[in-house]
């Protein structure tokens, strides 16, 4: 789209065509949950700032360790009798998972699944759908993004752009229950549908918001419970983590649960804080027969050697989205990848190359409330403007503005003076770039006297 | 070269400096029943309420699944209704945490999962000395085995920002201390 | 240092920094050799550019022991924050924005109103730019402002969040630009302000250009004028 004179980049694109209706609803989830976490978290904490620091130096020794806390994890997961699988990549993670589905069940069993961002990462769903798979999203907000083929446009609140009459008439569609308006009604044709899928599913697939390395323990947190029917219910737990999802002890995991806990959600902690040692042990009486753990890489070995290798210290609480103005304008979709917003713009750079996303890291004013709010402190405005240098050495990225010459009249006081001079005569010249600015402003006009003018004039 | 190796050789070699250990914040000194108190806060703000013994009568004659410890401590016999057809769950807690109002419970024999999560209505039993302060105390002596972490009944808003309670899991939490 | 906006767009912004300082008893020396402190193709990526006018700024104010003053808290950020990162192992030049200058190095707190004629009462909103935040400003700017007796200042809704100009982003992504920019007018007009004061060029030539496209009943001032139209 030209109309406005440049080349619009895939954010500002997607936000021209965002609705009204979607705009608004993700701006006030979005003000409401960071209202939320703002009042929470100086509750809980005393010394907000100070935890904050506190979880940024543990990710940060995460990091510094990652092979040898890696190598724990996985002998204490196999003494636990958790399977522990290695994938370098999304197609060797996907191909992992089909052969432990096939396995475990025939094609045309169901899977129930729990929300996790790894699993949309490697675009896990139609690969196990086109093996003829029937995978159920359970999670109640991801349930009705399924079932109408639509796209979560906000990461707590996925489904804030319908109301309750869309979901009525989805589920109705479906066959879970006669019209209702009710959200407490559609909850619960919601939760008898799906539970009917939680008994009949042999497998069931999440992800992992902590692996502790002392213990072996997969920490999977969330409120509504379907996480602990995914991976309590069927007899095969497949679990898929990042690899820098691990934290070195259990005696970590106060801070990490009540950071996240209020970050994402404004919430004190979670209602169901899961801390799985594995499968069903010969004595208990029910849980999963086998728990297996894929351990992910795709870009973040490589990251972790890099200049963006703070981004890894992401506990996934998307408290940026929440206070970034342009996610708020924009909303999730806008930035066409499984991780949007701030976050988003670095992550999705930092593990695929700057080549492949070279325009993410410009949607983005450098406001900094993001980097004010994240409970890691991940530097963000920081690494956006180091992607925006990468991407422009690397010739991934042509600057709109012609900066070269603009720093040709800024390095000489004489080119500058007489430059200013000049720019009258410019208004009559036509320019993408002012065309881009007039097409929602106007034009700057110089106001009032001209400085040089005056200081010269005085004695 | 396998997965496993392609991703080690990446990694970054062995690790550097020793970590910072965990600021353990001052507990306070206070007694059972002071903490109980704070628990309660907790939990009714979660939407959760504190039951007796009494209260159980009603609850137990619906179709019910119950833990070993729990079915001793109240004279009940466990068994009647399967997992997915029962209204009511009675387990028994390991642990109750006054600052945040939760409840852990570990597996173990005689110790179903499922009680805990199925059920519209959970009810814990928890012994009144079973009590701490604060979660890093809590998770100083956590079980190896496979455990959950309750704070409050089951919820959700995701149509429209309404809060509402029980979606998947129990949507009822009573506590009852013994 | 005057700045690019100063010298192309807003003399009197200019004119009144140095108004003010001398009000305060500073001698006020201006190098008509400087240009710019280099944030646009800095921000843009273009390090290489960004180096070559940096070098300019450097050699034009950072040599001498007088302090430094700028009535813009980007440009205060870059030259304090962003050429330590163009030149590894750079000092942070020492160089102050105009308000935390007044503030902390004057020690002003409360502005010396000398003017023989005093305003009529008015309902300002008060729009702290967002570069303050990477170079510890907090208030200083409101307190100067807010001091002055015929200022009120209002609170508006979403009050900490960006106009949205963000540089070349209000032409890459003008419409989410613009959009986070009526924003903040809306709320502004809702709490019932007239008069949009800040302390970045940036913020307000946007904000202005917004006002002026849609004809909304607001002006924009940086708070040096509020400062220099106090004094005689």
């Amino acid at each position: 789209m030209k109309e406005s004179g440049v080349k619009h980049p895939a954010v500002e694109k997607f936000a021209r065509g965002v609705s009204d209706q979607t705009r608004d609803s993700v701006r006030a989830a979005s003000i409401k949950v960071a209202d939320a976490r703002k009042t929470t978290l100086n509750e809980v904490f005393r010394d907000l700032n100070g935890a904050r620091s506190q979880a940024a130096q543990i990710k940060d020794y995460v990091l510094d360790n990652i092979s040898n806390l890696l190598s724990q994890l996985e002998m204490k997961c196999r003494l636990n009798g958790i399977e522990v699988h290695w994938a370098r990549d999304a197609v060797s993670a996907r191909k992992i998972i089909l052969d432990i589905c096939k396995d475990a069940a025939p094609a045309g069993s169901t899977i129930v699944k729990a929300k996790s961002m790894a699993t949309e990462e490697i675009h896990l769903n139609s690969h196990l759908g086109d093996a003829g798979y029937k995978v159920v999203e359970t999670d109640l907000g991801e349930f009705v993004v399924q079932i109408d083929g639509d796209t979560p446009s906000h990461i707590v609140a996925p489904i804030i752009h319908k109301n309750r009459r869309q979901v009525g008439k989805s589920f109705e569609r479906e066959g879970l229950g006669p019209y209702t308006e009710s959200p407490e009604q559609l909850a619960a044709q919601a939760r008898a549908y799906l539970r009917g899928k939680f008994m009949e599913a042999k497998i069931g697939i999440s992800g992992v918001n902590f692996a502790i390395a002392e213990s072996g323990r997969l920490v999977l947190v969330e409120n509504e419970g379907n996480s602990r029917l995914s991976t309590t219910a069927p007899d095969t737990h497949i679990a898929i983590m990042g690899l820098e999802k691990i934290l070195p002890s259990e005696a970590d995991l106060p801070l990490f649960l009540k950071l996240l806990a209020g970050s994402a959600t404004g919430q004190r902690m979670t209602v169901y804080t899961h801390l799985i040692s594995g499968p069903r042990r010969r004595d208990e009486v029910d849980g999963p027969k086998s728990v297996h753990l894929v351990i992910l890489d795709n870009g973040r070995s490589k990251a972790i050697n890099g200049p963006y290798r703070e981004i890894l210290r992401c506990i996934r609480c998307g408290a940026c989205l929440n206070v970034c103005p342009v996610y708020r304008q924009a909303s999730g979709h806008a930035y066409g990848n499984v991780y949007s917003g701030p976050i988003g713009a670095v992550l999705a750079p930092a593990l695929q190359g700057v080549e492949a996303l070279p325009e993410l890291a410009k949607a983005s004013t450098l406001c900094g409330s993001c980097e004010e709010v994240c409970p890691v402190k991940i530097p963000i405005p920081r690494m956006l403007l180091q992607l925006r240098d990468e991407a422009v050495r690397k010739g991934a990225h042509v600057e709109e503005v012609p900066w070269a010459l603009y720093s040709f009249g800024a390095t000489s006081g004489f080119r500058w003076r007489t430059g200013i001079k000049m720019l009258p005569m410019a208004k009559m010249v036509s320019h993408p770039l002012k065309k881009a600015w007039s097409e929602f402003r106007d034009q700057p006009q110089k106001e009032g006297r001209d400085f040089r003018k005056w200081w010269n004039g005085r004695s | 070269m396998d997965d496993r190796d392609a991703i080690f050789a990446d990694l970054p070699a062995a690790g550097r400096k020793a970590r910072a250990p965990i600021a353990a914040p001052p507990l306070p000194a206070l007694t059972a029943q002071a903490l109980w108190v704070g628990f309660a806060e907790r939990l009714e703000e979660l939407g959760g309420r504190i039951g007796t013994i009494a209260d159980l009568d009603v609850i137990l004659s619906r179709p019910h699944i119950i833990d070993h410890e729990a079915a001793i401590r109240l004279g009940i016999s466990p068994g009647g209704a399967s997992i997915w057809d029962a209204e009511v769950g009675v387990t028994t807690a390991d642990l109750a945490i006054a600052e945040t109002g939760s409840l852990l419970l570990a597996t173990g024999p005689g110790r179903p999962r499922m009680a805990s999560l199925s059920p519209m209505v959970h009810v814990v039993i928890v012994p009144k000395e079973r009590i701490v302060a604060t979660m890093p105390e809590a998770f100083a002596r956590l079980s190896d085995r496979t455990t959950i972490m309750i704070t409050g009944p089951s919820r959700t808003a995701d149509i429209e920002g309404v809060l509402v309670r029980g979606v998947h899991g129990p949507g009822d939490l009573v506590v009852v201390p013994v | 240092m005057l700045t690019c906006l100063c010298d192309i767009y807003f003399g009197e912004v200019g004119i009144a920094t140095v108004r003010i300082l001398e009000h305060l008893g500073c001698e006020v020396l201006f190098d008509k050799e400087q240009t710019c402190c280099g944030q646009p193709p800095y921000n843009a990526g273009d390090w290489a550019s960004a180096r070559q006018v940096a070098g300019l700024t450097m050699r034009a104010l950072l040599d001498s022991e007088d302090p430094v003053v700028m009535p813009s808290a980007s440009c205060a950020a870059m030259v304090r924050e962003g050429y330590p990162i163009l030149y590894e192992g750079l000092a942070h030049p020492q160089v102050f924005e105009l308000g935390e200058f007044l503030v902390h190095q004057m020690k002003v707190r409360s502005w010396p109103v000398t003017a023989t004629t005093i305003p009529a009462k008015r309902k300002v909103a008060f729009h702290r730019a967002c570069h303050g935040r990477g170079i510890g400003l907090t208030d200083e700017q409101e307190i100067l402002v807010g001091s002055l007796p015929w200022v009120q200042l209002v609170r508006f809704k979403q009050g900490d969040q960006c106009c949205g100009f963000g540089g070349a982003f209000s032409v890459t992504h003008g419409s989410v630009s613009a959009g986070i920019g009526m924003e903040k007018l809306e709320n502004i007009m809702h709490a019932g302000a007239t008069e949009i004061v800040s302390g970045d060029m940036g913020c307000l030539m946007h904000l202005n250009g917004l006002i002026r496209k849609n004809k909304l009943p607001l002006k924009t001032r940086h708070f040096a004028e509020l400062l220099a139209e106090a004094i005689a």
